[in-house]
């Protein structure tokens, strides 16, 4: 899975690695259950600081995309462990917000519904 | 000995020389896409404006190290060791800043001509790392450690025997050890560089980035048991003269060497030949290449790459300043460069301070023992066994063949027309010398103070004159 990052962008380093890493997820390039780098290691191939990956990791894990686990390091979580999408508000928020930008840039609602329909990966 | 001291000094002109004018002059090829380190395509490189502004590089840089190689003829002159080295440090600087304008000024010329013809090449403004890289799996290609017991047992053997030498003893172990310490962070450094991401396909990230730590951990090894034989054969030479070590040390350092320049040619090739189908990420580097007093520099807090190839393809890399391992890097170079040369200065500062301080030689007479001691060395010789002795005040032609010596001071062994093969503990700038003949061979010693070393021979020539004379009779 290749990540995408741009450093020069104003958001947060840890906040693109933690959307980074769900957008690979939900696309499939990231399995269920797969193990993520160490932090460290991860750390040093992005050439940033190891606090930096960890706060991602830190995010994915309390919003319970990834977990922990001192032993056996960090991990995907299984498919039924995946976070309610609806029990996230800020998650709603975030979908009105596109839909109205959409709507503000002259889309019309079939076209948006036809974008989020190509955004959307099945998962097996 | 004169002669072959210039001979070194000049050898090692010529490969510094050599290196700064490779490195240079590779810095016009277009072959890899960014002459002078600015990014261009194929077309561009090949437009006439590109081509004459190259050429015209290529000409000054020329014109430039001609002169240095002329200049690099006045290490034959036999005017002392100080001066080679001096005018070796002078001349090496000279070629790294020099050349170095020359390059920022093309450089300069070069995207101001990018500009104006408004080029753009294809590169992404984001950063692509790949997430299933495995540093552990990476590390796994790197050759077994135990090889680095080859260089470690030289660097000991070298350590060992130094330490039973009189002469060369300290300054060989120091060396040994610190030839050991950087072996081993090297070791540690190559062991934690990042993964690089060249495409979407992870078994071809993966393979290439096994291929990356093998080359450099044996590359590594192949420069650690290169430097451990070339101090053992310059110990060998200084412990037995015999010019035929420095000539084997030299020739393994010619073959390690070309052993190195092979492999990273092989791991070139097996790169491209991974990479002929992908699509490399590209990205736009202009912004973060620079030549500055010190050559070519690469800032980029974007790229994660501690060691960023410049445009010889991998024969040659450039650090990265703006990761922490790049300014530690750069921190320890210059460390080691500055200490080097702090360590040389003091060679020459200390004795000339102990000179002024009147502490520089003290010759006594301890029971039946001449004792030779300064800060610097420590002599004794029995009494028993000087066999004549002669006050001089001249010592005629003579070398150093072995040991230290400065313009205040010499101590080791030396060769002079007159006495032969000697062992000298004196003070260059205080005659008279004694010198004594013993059954083990001649000692030349003195004190700082003329009229001590006078009182010394009254104390002991003359008796041992008598004592000739009378075993004569």
């Amino acid at each position: 899975m290749i990540l995408e990052l741009d450093f020069k962008s104003s958001l947060p380093v840890y906040v693109q690695l933690r959307n980074e890493i769900v957008r690979g997820i939900g696309s499939g390039e990231l399995a269920f259950g797969e193990q993520l780098p160490t932090v460290r290691s991860l750390a040093a191939d992005l050439g940033v600081n190891a606090m930096t990956v960890s706060k991602a990791y830190q995010l994915l894990d309390s919003q319970g995309y990834i977990r922990t686990d001192r032993r056996r390091g960090t991990a995907v979580c299984a498919r039924g462990e995946m976070p309610d999408f609806l029990e996230n508000p800020q998650s709603r928020k975030e979908l009105v917000l596109l839909a109205r930008e959409a709507a503000l840039g002259g889309y019309s609602r079939e076209e948006f519904l036809k974008l989020c329909s190509d955004a959307y990966t099945e998962l097996t | 000995m004169d002669f072959i001291q210039c001979i070194i000094f000049l050898f090692l002109h010529l490969l510094i020389w050599g290196c700064f004018y490779w490195t240079y002059a590779q810095e016009a090829r277009t072959a890899y896409g960014h002459p002078l380190m600015v990014g261009l395509t194929k077309g561009q490189t090949e437009d006439p404006a590109v081509q004459k502004l190259l050429k015209d590089y290529r000409t000054r840089l020329k014109k430039w190290f001609f002169a240095f190689l002329l200049l690099g003829a006045l290490l034959l002159l036999p005017a002392g060791v100080l001066f080679l080295l001096v005018w070796l440090l002078l001349l090496s600087a000279a070629e790294l800043m020099f050349p170095s304008r020359i390059a920022a000024q093309a450089r300069k010329e070069l995207l101001r001509l990018k500009a104006e013809q408004g080029w753009k090449i294809p590169a992404r403004e984001t950063r692509k790392i790949d997430l299933k890289l495995d540093r552990r799996k990476s590390n796994r290609s790197r050759i077994p450690l135990y090889w680095y017991l080859i260089p470690t047992g030289f660097y000991a053997g070298i350590g060992l025997y130094a330490l039973g030498s009189r002469d060369t003893g300290t300054a060989f172990v120091l060396t040994a050890a610190l030839g050991f310490l950087i072996m081993a962070a090297g070791i540690a450094l190559i062991r934690w560089l990042p993964n690089k991401t060249w495409c979407a396909d992870t078994e071809v990230n993966q393979k290439l980035n096994g291929w990356k730590k093998y080359t450099a951990s044996l590359c590594w090894l192949e420069l650690s048991v290169t430097d451990a034989a070339v101090y053992l054969a310059v110990l060998l030479y200084l412990e037995q003269e015999q010019l035929l070590y420095l000539f084997l040390g030299l020739l393994f350092l010619a073959v390690c060497l070309l052993c190195l320049v092979l492999q990273l040619k092989l791991y070139q090739s097996a790169r491209r030949q991974l990479l002929a189908d992908k699509e490399v990420y590209a990205y736009d580097e202009d912004d973060y290449w620079s030549f500055g007093l010190r050559g070519l520099r690469y800032y980029n807090p974007y790229d994660p790459q501690v060691f960023k190839e410049n445009n010889s393809g991998g024969l040659n890399q450039t650090v990265n300043m703006a990761q922490t391992s790049g300014k530690w890097l750069a921190a320890g170079t210059v460390l080691f460069v500055v200490g080097i040369g702090l360590f040389v200065a003091w060679q020459f500062a200390y004795p000339a301070w102990l000179d002024g301080q009147g502490k520089l030689a003290d010759l006594t007479v301890q029971g039946e023992i001449l004792k030779a001691e300064s800060p610097l060395y420590e002599a004794e010789i029995p009494l028993e066994e000087i066999l004549t002795a002669e006050l001089v005040q001249e010592l005629g032609e003579g070398t150093r063949t072995n040991g230290a010596s400065t313009g205040h001071y010499g101590k080791g062994k030396f060769r002079y027309d007159r006495y032969g093969d000697v062992q000298v503990y004196a003070a260059w700038k205080h005659p008279p010398y004694l010198v004594l003949a013993t059954k083990d061979g001649t000692w030349i010693v003195n004190d700082d103070d003329p009229q001590k070393t006078r009182e010394i021979y009254e104390s002991i020539g003359k008796g041992k004159e008598r004592d000739s004379h009378d075993s004569g009779t």
